[in-house]
Order: structure tokens, then C-alpha cells, then sequence
């Protein structure tokens, strides 16, 4: 079987005024794959998770997503991709209900006369529909974002990447201030979301955490790709290595 | 649960809970302090003095209200949206200048300037919201600025005085004329009351606007344009300050260059009152009407009580801090959300 990729870096450079965040990073994303994006603190991993949320552009190189060039000039643009980010700390608005969450941005409408209307009674239903799928046992769509837990927000966002066709998910941190339970929870989703079909981008500092789930691991190195290690032929101790080795 | 389940196993998805579920979301609801605050008002009022459920004390509540409501609509369509516009007092009184000069210089149908006053608005919420955005400042220093220079330069202009217009104008009667207790006006706000209801709860635009106030973080992420829909908020904001202006001159036939000033803390007090968060994200159109209703029923039942009017500020204050406090005691920080 051949290796068919469904997200290619190329080439990719990006620098914020004197500092240079990005130089020349290429690798692609396979379909169905996991991959590991790891490296110290100021490698370049946010800079590059930006790149691909569409929040930055970079300075040079493309991002081609199914062989075409991607163009994310926008984080609309890159969630109209099939681009769809998952953050523990802010995926979620508190203020909002959790339909009003679960569809912020692709909202459902239905026409009334010359307007087009939310179609509150449908969201609700399906976003409760969702959340009890993914196992989030909520009581209603319509109840505050602000009682999730961290790994129930994250479980939101997954969902909300299954439902809208989402192709590949970046997770940035996903067991970061999780509690161990939890931890396990997000990654046995990560995992059975790769199952169903979808591609994913793992930012960890946890190296132990995602091993069992990555199947290659980029590590980055003062904005620079160092090593691309694929997970059966090393031990964690090798990507930490790779990681600290400078 | 058993860790050998799949997490993407169905579930059974539960039935809605009945009354006391009903009962939590009526309590959840921002309005309800402010709903709490205007029965007792009104109670009060009436306990005082009968005349006050009179339908001729009625009919100039609503009016009293009808433009402070329009400004505070706009204000509190602002404030959801994280930013605030202290300038609206100005163009309050700014904008109906405009529109008198404009009809007395150039001798044009008083429509005319009427578009010319809304113009200038358009101009002045650009304004405010392009160096918010530009400048990542806040828009409590920009308008500030926007409402000092405003005010100072009308006026300078006018040199303090009156501006008048004389002749019976249609259009004034449009905005303004008085029908039997009340005044054409009261359906302007009503309309625009409804109007914004609707767009803030019940459109795509209303869910940007309270995800742009509530984390404009998360809602750019999100792939919502927040710099467009606080652009926008600005504009309408100016625009319904000004166009409550005209409403205000086409009332009397003049403009008076130094109010405006009051009513600013008076549409700010409405959305407090009514519920609108001051950091944004939540807030209720529907809240903030009755926010107003309420300030316009202490204003005319003071009068009516025989009290001095200038008791009027000391109750708004005290009032603010009992309904903001009822909100925090029935709905508590946590439960609020919007739905």
C-alpha cells in the first residue's frame, strides 16, 4: 500500500520580525495517521499549529492539503479545509450554551420569510445527540459550557470535528492538567477517532503519554525539523533523546 | 462505565426533565433581577400614588423611555459584543444638530438631513471601532476621547446655544408625533426592540456576536470574523444613538447642545441592570428594554410621589446594586449562560 497523505508541510519558513519561529519544516500527514509533533519549548510546535489554524501565514513553503494548495489564510479558511483544532483550555466559550459551542461558526439555519433562523430545537437535539455518543452524559444541549470538565471539553470538539466532516484534528496539549483518568479518556478517543478515519496532529510534552497512540513522531528544534521518527522503530527514550540531543 | 467500551459507543440520550427543569431555566434567565425590580418599583409607585398606572403617566413613561431605549438597545448590542461606547451621549445631541443646520442652510426636505445626521453616525461608530481595532486599545479610552472631543466641538460650533426649526415638518411627525397619551416614538422602540431581540438570540450573527464578547479568542479560532462584527456593533451603536437624537429634536423642534451627557449613564445603567455582562458575551436585548423602563418609572414616580427630581440618580444608583446583586443571588456566577 502506498503512502497517500492527506496534509503536506513544504517547505515551510515563518519568522516574527528579528526571530525567526520557523525554517524550512517539511513533512506530511497521512490519512489515518497519528502524528506526534514534539520538541523543548520554543521549538516551533505553536508557530507551526498557528500556520495550520490559519492564524499566521507563513513566509515561505506551502501547506497542500489533499495535493492541493491549501491556502489557510484564515482560521474559517482552515476549518472550511477539514482543518479542525481541539484546545483544552479554549475550545469552549463558558458564557454559551453548549449547542451554541458545539455549532459556533456553522451554525443550522432554516428559512423564515426573508430571514434566516436559527434552528435552535435541531441544534439542541443533535448537540445532545452528540455529546451522549461521544460519552458526555449532559442533561441538555442548552446547559452551560462552564461545568465541562477538560476532557469533556475536548470530547466537545472531537465531536464537533466528526459531525462537520473534520479530516484532520490538532490536538495542542491534549492531557495537559488532566487528570489521569482523563488523560486516558482523550487518548483512547484520539485513538478510535483515527480508527473511524481521520488523520491527527499531537502536540505533547508528555512523550509517555502518546507513545502507544503516535504513529510517527516530528520532532522540531529551534524552529528546524531534527529528527521524524516512526513510533515501531524506537523506545520513548529515543524521541526524548532526539528531542534533547542538540 | 467500563474502560472496554468504545467511547464512540451509542448511548441512550435522555428525556427533557419537566417542571423543575422549566422552573431553573426561568430562574437562569439575565432578565429575571431586573423583572424582580420593576414589580417592586412599580408597586411602590403605585402603593404612593394611583395616578401612576394612569394611562396618561403610562403614555410618558414610554416616551421617556422610547429614546433612552433605542440608545441603550444599541449600547447593550455593543456591550454583548466586549466592547463599550461611552460616546453615544454626544452623538446623541451631534446628530440632530447635524440634521437642523443641514435643513436650515440648505433649505432641503428635513429627510435629507436626517440621512446627513445618520452619516456622521455612520462615521463616528467607524471611527471609534477602526482605532479600537487598528490600535488594539480599549474602546473606554477611544470613546472617551470620541465623546470629549464630540461634545467640545458641538459646542464650540453652536456656542452652547439651541438649535431650532421652525414649520410643521412630516417627517418629524414620523419619528415623534403625539397620538391621544403616547407618542409615535414608542413604536420605534418597540419595533427596534424586537428587531435586535430577534438578531441577538435567534440569527447566526447574534451566536457571533455573543462568541466574539464572551472569548474572542476561541471565537477567531472558531473562524468567526470578531473584527467585523465589532466594526458592525460600533456602527449600530452610533446609529441608534443618533437616530434616537433626531427622534428626541423631532419631538421639540430643537436640540439642546449640552444633554446628551445624562443619558450616556442612563443607557449604560439600562444594560446593567438588564443583565448585559459590562466584560461582554451575555446580555439580553429584551433586559435591557426593561432596565429602561424601569429608570424611566423612578424618574416619573418620583415626580409624581413629590419628591425633588434630584433623588432620581441616588435611586438609579441604589437600584443598580440591588438588582445586580438579585441576579448573583438567584442565578449565581455559574449558571448564567446563553442559551
Amino acid at each position: 500500500m502506498s503512502f497517500e497523505s492527506i496534509l503536506e508541510v513544504r517547505n515551510v519558513s515563518k519568522s516574527f520580525g528579528a526571530v525567526t519561529a520557523l525554517t524550512d519544516v517539511s513533512f506530511s500527514v497521512g490519512k489515518e495517521e497519528i502524528i506526534g509533533l514534539v520538541g523543548d519549548n520554543g521549538a516551533g510546535k505553536s508557530t507551526l499549529i498557528n500556520l495550520l489554524m490559519g492564524v499566521n501565514r507563513p513566509d515561505k513553503g506551502t501547506i497542500l492539503f489533499e495535493g492541493r494548495d491549501a491556502r489557510l489564510h484564515s482560521p474559517a479558511d482552515s476549518r472550511r479545509t477539514g482543518i479542525e483544532p481541539v484546545y483544552q483550555n479554549s475550545a469552549v466559550i463558558d458564557l454559551m450554551s453548549l449547542w451554541r459551542n458545539f455549532y459556533l461558526g456553522r451554525e443550522v439555519v432554516r428559512r423564515v420569510g426573508p430571514f434566516a433562523v436559527l434552528d435552535r430545537r435541531r441544534m439542541t437535539r443533535e448537540c445532545l445527540q452528540m455529546m451522549w455518543d461521544i460519552g458526555v452524559h449532559v442533561r441538555e444541549g442548552d446547559e452551560s459550557a462552564a461545568g465541562l470538565s477538560g476532557g469533556e471539553r475536548q470530547s466537545l470538539c472531537i465531536g464537533r470535528c466528526m459531525k462537520f466532516g473534520g479530516k484532520v484534528l490538532l490536538l495542542d496539549e491534549p492531557t495537559a492538567a488532566l487528570s489521569i483518568t482523563e488523560t486516558r479518556k482523550v487518548l483512547d478517543f484520539a485513538k478510535s477517532v483515527r480508527d473511524q478515519g481521520m488523520s491527527e496532529i499531537i502536540v505533547d510534552h508528555n512523550i509517555y503519554h502518546i507513545y502507544p497512540i503516535v504513529d510517527r513522531f516530528i520532532v522540531l528544534g529551534r524552529g528546524r525539523k531534527v529528527a521524524e521518527l516512526i513510533r515501531s522503530e524506537v523506545t520513548p527514550e529515543d524521541v526524548i533523546q532526539a528531542i534533547t540531543n542538540k | 462505565m467500563s474502560n472496554q467500551q468504545s467511547p464512540l459507543q451509542k448511548n441512550a440520550v435522555p428525556l427533557r426533565p419537566g417542571l423543575r427543569g422549566g422552573i431553573s431555566r426561568i430562574m437562569a434567565r439575565p432578565e429575571i433581577g431586573v423583572t424582580v425590580g420593576l414589580l417592586v418599583i412599580w408597586t411602590f409607585f403605585y402603593a404612593l400614588s394611583p395616578k401612576f398606572l394612569w394611562l396618561s403617566n403610562i403614555g410618558s413613561i414610554s416616551s421617556l423611555a422610547a429614546e433612552l431605549g433605542i440608545i441603550a438597545v444599541g449600547m447593550s448590542f455593543l456591550q454583548i459584543a466586549g466592547e463599550m461606547d461611552l460616546s453615544v451621549g454626544s452623538v446623541f445631541v451631534f446628530a440632530p444638530t447635524i440634521m437642523l443646520r443641514v435643513v436650515n442652510w440648505l433649505n432641503v426636505p428635513t429627510f435629507v438631513g436626517f440621512l446627513a445626521a445618520i452619516a456622521f453616525c455612520v462615521l463616528v461608530g467607524w471611527f471609534n471601532a477602526t482605532v479600537t481595532l487598528r490600535f488594539k486599545l480599549p474602546s473606554f479610552i477611544v470613546t472617551l476621547a470620541t465623546m470629549m472631543f464630540l461634545s467640545g466641538l458641538l459646542l464650540a460650533v453652536t456656542g452652547g446655544f439651541i438649535t431650532e426649526l421652525s414649520g410643521k415638518r412630516l417627517f418629524f411627525s414620523i419619528l415623534a408625533q403625539r397620538i391621544g397619551d403616547f407618542r409615535v416614538s414608542v413604536l420605534w422602540m418597540v419595533a427596534i426592540v424586537l428587531f435586535f431581540h430577534f438578531i441577538l438570540n435567534f440569527t447566526r450573527y447574534g451566536n457571533w456576536v455573543f462568541a466574539t464578547g464572551g472569548n474572542s479568542v476561541i471565537a477567531l479560532k472558531m473562524g468567526i470574523d470578531i473584527d467585523r462584527v465589532k466594526m458592525r456593533n460600533f456602527i449600530i451603536c452610533s446609529v441608534l444613538a443618533g437616530f434616537a437624537g433626531c427622534m428626541s429634536a423631532a419631538r421639540v423642534y430643537s436640540v439642546n447642545p449640552s444633554v446628551g451627557f445624562d443619558l450616556m449613564f442612563d443607557a449604560m445603567a439600562s444594560g446593567i441592570i438588564g443583565g448585559c455582562l459590562i466584560t461582554g458575551g451575555q446580555g439580553s436585548i429584551i433586559g435591557t428594554f426593561l432596565g429602561v423602563l424601569l429608570l424611566s418609572s423612578v424618574s416619573s414616580g418620583l415626580i409624581l410621589a413629590g419628591a425633588s427630581p434630584y433623588w432620581y440618580r441616588a435611586f438609579v444608583g441604589a437600584i443598580i446594586l440591588v438588582v445586580v446583586i438579585i441576579n448573583l443571588l438567584i442565578v449565581g456566577n455559574k449558571g448564567k449562560v446563553t442559551k
